[in-house]
């Protein structure tokens, strides 16, 4: 069974996507921040992380950054809802959906997705990830 | 002389001098009042020049602290809106997930399917608003710009508008035979004039109308802030017309004058949001009972750059 950690500050955007991942026979654990998510690889073998870019503290691209560095074999899916902030402490330089996702692109992700998405656009987002087959 | 000396003094410069007089005294006399008479004309004339430019430049001023105030508050109606834009799709993501996942364990038939299937797709109704709120808050990411010729988004986007209007409405175009490109996305561009044409339309309300669409090159505009050579695009109706206050709002997310259900007040934040990706410019005059023109200027792109940008495409 594969591994899976989902990142996000809302609760329902994490448990709702560890309700589809559970039932979709992966094993799912969340984390509410990068610095949860990344306490939480150290402490258990995960296969691919979900996380969110606009989160407080350590937003989502540094978050990608590090886990690159630490763990390079963990394969990673961002989520962004997008929006422009403007200048705020989450990501100053990344306004916008398309920035965001691309700063999450350079920083490692494997793939990229925008919120909201279906239910079948997050299964096959992370079939993709994984290699198809290995779920 | 007498009575045209006086005059003068009096500031009347209009009347001229009789210098046909006997005494030379007097007649150089004259002749030097001719002389002075004629100055003071030409310094009036400078006079009343001046006092018109110093109004025109008064006039161009209030109209650019204008376009400055209704920038700032799109800015920051556009920065309040993506805000919540992220917050609603972040609510959705549950939404959509939970209905979906509960659709697939219910019977085929029934009512609690049926009014999930309801849920699901206002879910991604909402999901379709927050994109167009995105897209006004300058969230273009799928705008990719390149050197199109304006005359054929136009013409293609007629053409389907002209199927869609009813036939009491009279089409009428003024395109220039040779234009500069400008660099912007073209299906963008189809979309930001269908949203115009439409817009046209309704202010029409259906009864007798003419709709005016025109494309020219300004190499010297005088409106507003632009003064490079531009493209300009217009589009003028015979509709209802607007009052001033309702045309500084006419670009506000939600803002609109018709009734509820007929319209979101998103379409033409849509049009100024997709205006500012291409680096152009929109104005709207409008007069109550007349019409209203709505106005594009595009940025034109010189020869020079055209030839460089065939050489390599610009994405």
């Amino acid at each position: 069974m594969q591994h899976i950690l989902v990142v996000d500050d809302e609760p329902d955007v994490r448990d709702s996507v560890k309700y589809v991942l559970d039932r979709a026979g992966y094993s799912v654990r969340t984390a509410e921040s990068a610095t949860d998510a990344l306490a939480e690889l150290a402490r258990n073998p995960t296969d691919l992380v979900i996380t969110d870019i606009i989160m407080p503290q350590i937003n989502g691209v540094e978050a990608i950054e590090s886990i690159r560095k630490a763990f390079p074999s963990v394969r990673i899916i961002a989520i962004s809802g997008g929006g422009n902030f403007g200048a705020t402490e989450y990501q100053p330089s990344a306004i916008t959906t398309t920035a965001y996702l691309a700063s999450a692109e350079k920083a490692g992700a494997h793939l990229v997705l925008t919120k909201p998405f279906e239910t079948f656009e997050l299964i096959r987002s992370v079939e993709h990830v994984l290699g198809v087959g290995h779920a | 002389l007498q009575a045209v000396s006086r005059a003068i003094s009096s500031g009347d410069y209009t009347r001229a001098l009789n210098v046909n007089t006997g005494i030379r005294e007097l007649h150089e006399l004259a002749e030097d009042l001719e002389a002075m008479r004629h100055e003071l004309v030409g310094v009036n004339d400078r006079l009343e020049a001046k006092i018109k430019e110093k109004e025109i430049s008064e006039v161009r001023r209030e109209e650019l602290q204008k376009q400055l105030r209704q920038h700032q508050r799109l800015e920051t109606v556009g920065t309040l809106a993506s805000g919540i834009a992220h917050e609603i799709n972040n609510v959705l993501v549950p939404i959509i997930l939970y209905t979906d996942t509960a659709l697939q364990d219910l019977p085929t038939s029934g009512a609690p399917r049926a009014n999930l299937e309801r849920v699901l797709a206002a879910a991604r109704r909402a999901k379709d608003v927050v994109k167009k709120i995105l897209t006004f808050s300058r969230e273009l990411g799928e705008a990719k710009l390149a050197l199109i010729d304006l005359r054929e988004v136009v013409a293609e986007s007629l053409h389907l508008f002209s199927v869609l209007a009813p036939p009491t409405i009279e089409i009428r175009t003024e395109i220039d035979e040779s234009l500069p490109f400008v660099r912007a996305d073209a299906t963008l561009a189809a979309h930001l004039l269908m949203n115009l044409f439409t817009n046209a339309y309704q202010a029409m309300e259906g009864a007798k109308g003419t709709l005016t669409i025109g494309l020219r090159y300004q190499e010297h505009p005088t409106v507003g802030r632009i003064s490079q050579p531009h493209v300009e695009f217009w589009v003028s109706d015979t509709g209802r017309g607007m009052d001033s206050a309702t045309v500084e709002r006419i670009f506000e997310p939600f803002f609109t004058t018709r009734s509820v259900g007929q319209g979101s007040g998103l379409g033409l934040s849509v049009v100024h949001g997709i205006v500012e990706s291409f680096g152009a410019t929109i104005t709207v005059e409008s007069k109550i009972g007349v019409g209203t023109t709505f106005r594009i200027f595009f940025p034109a792109v010189a020869r020079l750059e055209v030839v460089g940008a065939l050489a390599a495409p610009v994405v």
